[in-house]
This record gives structure tokens, C-alpha cells and sequence, in this order.
């Protein structure tokens, strides 16, 4: 199967100067990550907040430029394109953010909203945006009516189908989920995910599903991959990583992850510490002053990406133990 | 349609009524006598004037006014034949004053804006902060000493002083929009950085939409309704501006006539030219608010 997005060693920095440009801080919020997404499929990013999901996604997107790495679009090198060119490809990666209230203008109607992707980038004659708008709101589930409608005039998960159905304006290839049913109720969240999936079913779209949600992420994946500090610490088939996980941080996280049966009891296994500062990250294994089983090894050497099995990789000193 | 127009007649009946009391007010504080003294005596304050006199003397000037009977003064010209004269003349000043500080307020602030980059310039800001800063006697001296250096080089567009043509007026009227356009230009600035910060702005990065479309579509939408909230504060700044201008340019506007009806102690012509400037306060105040409500039509939810 090809893949339709690959990044490979993805770096960004941020530099923080103090107040009175004496000091100069370095925020790694993405430190080589790397990953493979392969067409009709949905990756998906879990991790704690701060740990660089959502700064991938832009650095896809190329909202924020990396300092260093590769991002690949069906072959194609998106860093090294001009502007002109990338904004023929932003046709191919849309964005669909958390926030349904912020993300859609205030002062342009639904109609404006999904038919401005359609006229940057030419999808149909002008003639068409009515029809084709209507088209898109019927294929979210929303009613030909809403499109004279403002954005305030609906409910968050309203909101959010627009969003979705502005993202699927350009017959886009790749989609990134920015974490796009946190912001809505339980019962919400199940239908925008539904539909999310039914898009792409029909449409044949490639996901980056970012999510801090295991249960979301495990309902909508096909491949997880979870960060921790700005780093992949493994990546593998959902069945892998929720039913084999192997990084110490995997196996927290989904031990975390509350059971709706109260009958199950289980050993709880809590993190200890709390999560380094980005600015000064631990020396060696960046989990290692919370792990469980750290080693001398853990403080001194940082664990590259190991194969565990086909598709599924961990980056621990313990892994390769094993 | 119907809240609407309640809502219309409520706001038009209120800003009346404060007029009305601030016209009070004005008439009522010409009316004390300049001789009116306060004396601490036997352990009571006793005043030269009673409060009924200065009431008395207060509805007396009212009904005068009211009634338009004022005493010729000037050269043979009748009080009102002035005023029109000098008030089309001070119109001119502030309307176009306004406007140019409003063009170039907007203008600048577009300049000043980071426009969604991180890089900030000091520069940019400080050449919108300084002026807000100087004094007026310096700025209206810098551009006289321009008027004269350019006269110099037979460049004669702007006069020093004086009234009559158009061209006595460009240099009063850019004086009076120097600060206004200050103000406006830090307003837009700030409201386009925070329209730059949302995410519909970065969808519309991510869409493809170039840097001019997401200005004008996205942005400046969102940036207008609230660079329209502080179009009224310019109003009373170049209101106070007025007088400094007028006098240093030797413009014969309503400014200067007030400061020549201070001079000769004819109370009803202060009382008039003082009312005149309130209600083309309260007029440009409503014509702004008119704009920001209907023009700039805030949303549902920001009026919660």
C-alpha cells in the first residue's frame, strides 16, 4: 500500500528569550519524529498535552515551518516547495481543528465558508457553489437551509460538521483531526466520529487523528503512535499497541484509561513525577525520571525506535532486552 | 424589526436627554457671575451670590437663548450670522479631520501589524506611539516650520496661518487627525493581531488563501467591529484638539470665536458656541454608534 503522508525526522524548535533578552531558551516541541501514513488509512497521535501532537500536525500542514526533517506528500518534498506550489497542494492536507467555535468566521455565512476552499482552488464553475455547497452539507447531515445561516446560529456539533464538511470541500487526500471532538459532548462526539469514518469510507481520505482519548483513538485507528516530550516512543497497529504494548509510558497510559465495568479490578500503576519542562528534557531516555524500571542505561543513552514485530516499534532500552 | 426600532427611539431619547442636561449645565455655570466669591464666616460658608439668583439668572439666559435673542456685537454683525459662518469653517476642520484620521489610522495600524508573524517591531510601533505622545503646540510648530521649508523651495500648497482657501485648511486638518489617526492606528493594529491569532485565520492558511484575501475576508470583517468601538474616544480628542489648532493656525473657526467672546464678557455667545461644539459631539457620537450597531452589525452571542 502507498503511503500518502511521510515525515521523516521531523524537528521544531521554538527559541524563548527572556524578557530582557538576557537568556535564550530552546523548547524542542517536535525531536525527530518520524511516521508513515498510508492511503485510506487513519493514523492515530495520542499523548499528554504539551507533548507535541498538535505542533506535528502544523508542521505538517506547514503553518509553522520546521527547523529540520522531511515531510513527504505522495513522493514529494513539501519543505522545499515554493509558496506558489504549496498553495496548490494545500488542495491535498486540510485540517479539521478542536475547536468548533473558533475555527469557522464569525461574519461569513456557511455558504460563504464552504465555497471560499471552492473558489481558491477552482474545484467547480462558479455556477456550481450552490449546488455544491448544498451537496456538502447534506453529506455531513446538515439541511440545505443551514447554508444562510451564521456560525453562532448552531450547536457545537453543528459547528464541527461544517468544519468537517469545509475540510472535504477540496476532495482533500489527507485530513488532520486536530483532537476534533474534544470541545463536544459524549453523545456528540460518537456521531462526529462516525461520520468522520463514513467520509472515509466513502471518499477514500487518509487521516492524522490527533487525540489525547484512547478510546476515540483506538475506535477511529488504524496505527497509533504515542508521544511523549516531542518523541515517538512507539508506534504500531492499534491491536498491537492496546493489546501487546511494550514502552513503560504505553503501558501507564492505557492502564489510566478508566473501564466502564466495576466488577474488573486491576493493579493501578501511576505515573510518578510530573512531566519534565520541555526547556531543560532529562538526559538520555526523556521518560526516565518517571519510569517504573529505569536503568543506568535509561539516563545516559536515549533509546532509538526498535522493531518489535512487523509494523509495530518501541523506543526503550528494555524492548530490545526483551 | 419593532425591539429594533424601540431600541432606536430609547438610545435617540436618552442621548437628548443628556443633552439637554449637559446644555443645562453649560448655561448654568456661564450664568455664575465673575465676581462670585465663597467666604468662611463664623463657621459658615457664605456666598456672594445666592443659589436662587444664579438660578433665576440661569432660566433668564435660557429663555433669551431659546427664544435666539442675542445682542449684535462684532463690527455690526449679528451673533448668529457669525456663528453660522465660523461653524461651517470649524465643520470643515473636524469632518475632514476625522476622516483622514480615520484612512490613515486604518492604514498604519495594517502597517504596525505583525500580520500572524512572530517578528515584532519596535519600530513600527513606536512611530504610532510617539505622536500620541508629543504635545500639540510641537506638532502644529513641526508642521509650520514644514509649511515654511517647503515654502522656501516655492512648494506653497500649505499655509502657515490664516483662512479663506482650501489650502489654509490641509495643515490644521492634518494637525487635528495627527492624534486621532495615532489612536486608530494602535486600535486596528491590536484587533488585527488578535483576529491573527484565531483559528479560522490558520484554516484559511491552511485552505491556501493568500496573505490579501485572508486580510480583507477574514480579518479586517472581524478587525472593523471593534476598531468601530473606539471611533467615538476620537471624537472628543479632536473636539479638545480644536482650540489649540485653531488658534495657532489663525483659524477663524468656532474655537477662536469662543476665546473672543471670553474676551469681551459676552456670556451668551460663550454659551452658544459651547452648546453648538456639544451637539456636534453628541451628533458625530451618534453617527458613529449608528455605524458600529448597523454597519458593523456585532453578533447574537456578543450580546450576551
Amino acid at each position: 500500500m502507498n503511503n500518502i503522508i511521510e515525515v521523516r525526522n521531523l524537528v521544531k524548535q521554538f527559541e524563548l528569550t527572556s524578557k530582557l533578552g538576557l537568556q535564550t531558551h530552546c523548547v524542542k516541541a517536535v525531536n525527530g519524529v518520524s511516521f508513515d501514513v498510508p492511503e485510506g488509512e487513519t493514523l492515530g497521535l495520542v499523548g499528554e498535552s504539551g507533548c507535541g501532537k498538535t505542533t506535528t500536525g502544523k508542521l505538517i500542514l506547514r503553518l509553522v515551518k520546521p527547523t529540520s526533517g522531511e515531510i513527504y506528500l505522495e513522493g514529494k518534498d513539501i519543505n522545499k516547495i515554493s509558496k506558489k506550489e504549496m498553495r496548490r497542494i494545500r488542495k491535498d492536507i486540510q485540517v479539521v481543528f478542536q475547536n468548533p467555535y473558533a475555527a469557522l468566521d464569525p461574519k461569513m455565512t456557511v455558504a460563504d465558508i464552504l465555497s471560499e476552499p471552492l473558489s481558491i482552488h477552482r474545484i467547480v464553475f462558479k455556477y456550481d457553489y450552490d449546488k455544491e455547497v448544498k451537496r456538502l452539507l447534506n453529506l455531513v447531515g446538515l439541511s440545505e437551509k443551514d447554508a444562510k445561516k451564521f456560525p453562532h446560529e448552531f450547536s457545537g456539533g453543528q459547528r464541527q460538521r461544517i468544519g468537517i464538511a469545509r475540510a472535504i470541500a477540496t476532495r482533500p487526500k489527507f485530513i488532520i483531526c486536530d483532537e476534533p471532538v474534544s470541545a463536544l459532548d459524549v453523545s456528540v462526539q460518537s456521531q462526529i466520529l462516525n461520520l468522520l469514518n463514513d467520509l472515509q469510507k466513502e471518499l477514500k481520505v487518509s487521516y492524522l487523528f490527533i487525540a489525547h482519548g484512547l478510546n476515540v483513538i483506538r475506535h477511529m485507528s488504524d496505527k497509533v503512535g504515542v508521544m511523549y516530550l516531542g518523541k515517538i516512543v512507539e508506534i504500531g497497529r492499534v491491536e498491537d499497541i492496546f493489546n501487546n504494548p511494550m514502552h513503560p509510558y504505553t503501558k501507564v497510559l492505557l492502564n489510566s484509561a478508566p473501564i466502564p465495568d466495576p466488577t474488573i479490578i486491576r493493579e493501578r500503576q501511576a505515573i510518578k513525577g510530573e512531566v519534565p519542562s520541555p526547556i531543560t528534557p532529562p538526559s538520555g531516555c526523556s521518560f526516565h525520571p518517571r519510569c517504573n524500571i529505569a536503568m543506568e542505561i535509561c539516563k545516559n543513552k536515549s533509546p532509538e525506535l526498535i522493531k518489535i514485530n512487523e509494523g509495530h516499534k518501541a523506543a526503550c532500552h528494555f524492548c530490545s532486552a526483551e | 424589526m419593532y425591539k429594533l426600532a424601540k431600541k432606536t427611539c430609547i438610545r435617540l431619547v436618552s442621548s437628548i436627554a443628556i443633552f439637554i442636561i449637559f446644555a443645562y449645565m453649560v448655561v448654568a455655570i456661564c450664568s455664575i457671575p465673575r465676581d462670585f466669591t465663597v467666604s468662611f464666616s463664623k463657621g459658615k460658608l457664605i456666598s456672594s451670590y445666592s443659589l436662587k439668583d444664579i438660578s433665576t439668572k440661569t432660566n433668564t439666559n435660557i429663555t433669551s437663548l431659546v427664544s435666539g435673542n442675542l445682542t449684535n456685537t462684532f463690527k455690526g454683525k449679528n451673533q448668529w450670522e457669525i456663528l453660522t459662518e465660523k461653524l461651517g469653517k470649524t465643520l470643515i476642520l473636524l469632518i475632514s479631520g476625522i476622516l483622514l484620521g480615520i484612512v490613515l489610522g486604518i492604514i498604519k495600524g495594517i502597517f504596525d501589524s505583525r500580520k500572524g508573524t512572530i517578528k515584532d517591531s519596535h519600530y513600527k510601533v513606536l512611530l504610532t506611539i510617539i505622536p500620541m505622545s508629543f504635545p500639540d503646540l510641537l506638532v502644529i510648530a513641526v508642521l509650520q516650520g514644514m509649511a515654511i521649508w517647503l515654502s522656501k523651495h516655492n512648494i506653497t500648497i500649505f499655509k502657515v496661518a490664516g483662512h479663506g482657501t482650501i489650502n489654509h485648511t490641509l495643515l490644521p486638518i492634518i494637525a487635528l487627525s495627527i492624534l486621532p489617526a495615532s489612536y486608530i492606528a494602535r486600535v486596528t493594529a491590536l484587533s488585527i493581531e488578535s483576529c491573527y491569532n484565531m483559528d479560522y485565520v490558520k484554516v484559511a492558511m491552511g485552505k491556501g488563501c493568500s496573505k490579501t484575501r485572508i486580510l480583507w475576508n477574514h480579518v479586517m470583517r472581524n478587525a472593523l467591529s471593534i476598531i468601530s468601538e473606539g471611533l467615538s474616544s476620537i471624537t472628543s480628542l479632536i473636539i479638545c484638539n480644536l482650540l489649540i489648532v485653531e488658534f495657532m493656525f489663525s483659524y477663524m473657526g468656532l474655537a477662536v470665536t469662543l476665546v473672543q467672546f471670553c474676551k469681551n464678557n459676552d456670556i451668551r455667545g460663550m454659551v452658544v458656541v459651547i452648546i453648538i461644539l456639544g451637539a456636534i459631539y453628541f451628533i458625530l457620537d451618534g453617527i458613529f454608534q449608528f455605524t458600529k450597531k448597523f454597519v458593523f452589525q456585532s453578533l447574537k452571542e456578543e450580546n450576551i
